[in-house]
């Protein structure tokens, strides 16, 4: 089990949550030290996606971090919409609009979202697949639940936060990022909240700072697994990785509502080397016949131009991505 | 929703003896809104380590986690074992429950249901693990399914006249899932709630738990919504004010109020079902 509760005599919840998400942050990473990581992790994913198909592409998600991690190899079924595939958009739009309206509930706003994808059906024909499509091709019982599933997820959310509290709070902050280095793989960063830090800043002098460093929320299903900490690492790297902010998040928080928990992370060079380490093995995993080897030294100067021996990365993509210390109880 | 009655004619109450637009049902479901109690700091935490403590002694396997619902609560303190009974076989009260259960939801949910079975049905053709279901359902023909629909449509029609139309602001959400992990991660005790109201507690004891049945009213129901508080209170640190049991056979409402004695003697249930289970392992 991993997974920080919070203080149980602490009430309500989202004033710890809040609490524990807009904190000041003791530790950031400079621009130049995610730089040299990033060089890293690009020569190092550059080459385990060699070994990919021409044509072929992967995407890593927490999903496949964790299936990669914990050895799963269960073949995926496409996705398809369910009222679980769709609970999480709805239940987005949801907290947009009840944020947007304070009088607006989750049961009203999930209402209105339904009947604005259906009306939005008919704009989208011929867009095969849409959410738009599939839930317009429902009957009512069929919708009726998956407007269900829709509230309940976004009541979840807007009673995990003390949403007054945050900065700027931009709601749904997903983020994919294709490396040019790598551009058979695609990076997902599963985001529900991204807000700013407001006074002090980080006491991190090397660091030079054109907005307040951004914090990141992930409400996540069912309860922590061993891999949580790496897939919350993977929402801030795809954030650092993200070049239109430039920005590498300095905490994320992980919260689990059907089990009261959550998991304080804080965006350290480890976190985001480690994240990294996940990454790179999940890619070597997708095409376990064609793996490359980790330990050519030689492969890594031709890659380098004969820069000394192999990458940090590469040396450390080398260790099992998940440590035993990882697993702790809480 | 859980139903272990055959589906047959059932006695209703008449419609003259039923309250007007779910008055009576909304008491029942709020109970003394001046007597909901604070919540007591100490208690969810004093809970978990009582569970902890009591599991601890026992022989965890090391392999998948134990996973506790109600059902297996209510079979390890019956001593049924059904480790090797395969999947249960549909029937009429199952299906019958499954359906309510999704007219209830729809009912919560977009304040009108159109036609019983053929939204009951629509709701579980979303569900491919409901699959089973819905084949049972085609598969009847002739008196059964005149009897299957002529229920259906009684429980709809209790329901539809009985239930309350609840305020958005009660924040109502259907199915709600809580898991609670302990023994760092080897149980795992869990629970779907067909409805729960009431914003996350601030001090003060907000949440009720309502759970709806298609059958009679059985002495387990209460147990099943204690094991329920007691997740509730685990999961959120404040205990519920009140939970109840919606039968849609009768119209009718068992509640009662949540306390400390409530949540410890679910406790000792669960762990004495526990340690049965993991004894006849």
């Amino acid at each position: 089990m991993v997974g920080t509760s919070l203080p149980p005599t602490s009430l309500p919840r989202a004033t710890s949550l809040t609490d524990v998400l807009t904190a000041p942050a003791s530790l950031s990473v400079s621009r130049d030290e995610f730089g040299e990581l990033r060089r890293d992790f690009e020569d190092v994913l550059r080459t385990a996606a060699r070994s990919l198909r021409a044509g072929e592409r992967i995407r890593v998600d927490a999903y496949h971090l964790r299936n990669s991690v914990s050895g799963n190899v269960d073949r995926e079924s496409p996705f398809r919409w369910t009222p679980w595939t769709a609970r999480r958009p709805i239940g987005m739009e949801c907290v947009r609009a009840c944020l947007a309206n304070a009088r607006l509930t989750p049961a009203q706003a999930g209402h209105d979202v339904i009947a604005r994808l259906i009306r939005r059906a008919d704009d989208e024909r011929g867009r095969h697949g849409s959410l738009a499509e599939w839930l317009a091709g429902l009957a009512v019982g069929g919708r009726a639940v998956v407007q269900a599933e829709g509230v309940a997820w976004a009541t979840q959310l807007l009673t995990a936060l003390e949403w007054s509290k945050l900065t700027a709070p931009i709601v749904g902050v997903d983020r994919s990022v294709v490396l040019p280095s790598s551009s058979q793989v695609l990076l997902r960063g599963r985001i529900e909240v991204r807000t700013r830090l407001v006074s002090p800043q980080p006491p991190n002098a090397r660091r030079t700072l054109d907005v307040a460093p951004s914090v990141l929320f992930a409400m996540m299903t069912g309860r922590p697994s061993p891999t949580a900490r790496t897939e919350l690492g993977l929402a801030a790297l795809t954030v650092a990785l993200d070049g239109r902010h430039g920005d590498v998040p300095v905490r994320v928080v992980g919260w689990w509502p059907q089990c009261g928990r959550a998991l304080i992370v804080p965006v350290d060079l480890a976190l985001l080397d480690h994240t990294c380490q996940a990454v790179v093995a999940t890619v070597r995993a997708a095409c376990p016949t064609r793996r490359v080897q980790p330990h050519s030294a030689k492969a890594t100067d031709d890659r380098t131009g004969g820069r000394d021996a192999r990458t940090n990365a590469a040396r450390r993509a080398a260790k099992p991505a998940i440590t035993p210390a990882e697993r702790v109880a809480s | 929703m859980t139903n272990q009655v055959a589906v047959e004619a059932p006695e209703r109450p008449r419609a003259p003896h039923m309250a007007p637009a779910g008055t009576e049902v909304l008491a029942s479901l709020r109970g003394d809104s001046n007597r909901r109690p604070l919540v007591d700091p100490g208690l969810s935490g004093g809970l978990r380590d009582w569970l902890e403590d009591g599991l601890c002694s026992l022989p965890l396997g090391s392999q998948a986690p134990l996973i506790v619902n109600k059902q297996v609560l209510r079979d390890a303190l019956a001593r049924r074992d059904r480790r090797n009974a395969g999947p249960q076989a549909i029937t009429g009260s199952m299906a019958l429950g499954a359906l309510m259960d999704a007219l209830f939801r729809q009912l919560v949910t977009v304040g009108h249901i159109d036609d019983p079975m053929r939204d009951g049905l629509d709701a579980l053709r979303v569900d491919p693990r409901r699959s089973e279901v819905v084949d049972f359902v085609h598969g009847l023909a002739g008196q059964e399914l005149a009897d299957f629909e002529d229920e259906l449509e009684t429980q709809s029609a209790i329901l539809l006249s009985r239930w309350p139309r609840l305020s958005p602001a009660w924040l109502p959400r259907t199915q709600e899932r809580i898991a609670v992990p302990l023994a760092g991660g080897d149980v795992v005790l869990v629970g779907v709630i067909d409805l729960i109201v009431g914003a996350p507690s601030g001090g003060r004891a907000s949440v009720g738990l309502i759970e709806v049945k298609s059958g009679r009213s059985r002495i387990e129901d209460r147990e099943d919504l204690r094991f329920y508080a007691l997740l509730e209170t685990l999961r959120s640190g404040a205990a519920p004010f009140r939970v109840a049991t919606f039968y849609t056979r009768t119209g009718q409402v068992d509640a009662e109020d949540v306390n400390d004695e409530l949540l410890t003697s679910s406790l000792q249930r669960v762990l004495i079902a526990i340690g049965r289970m993991v004894a006849a392992a």
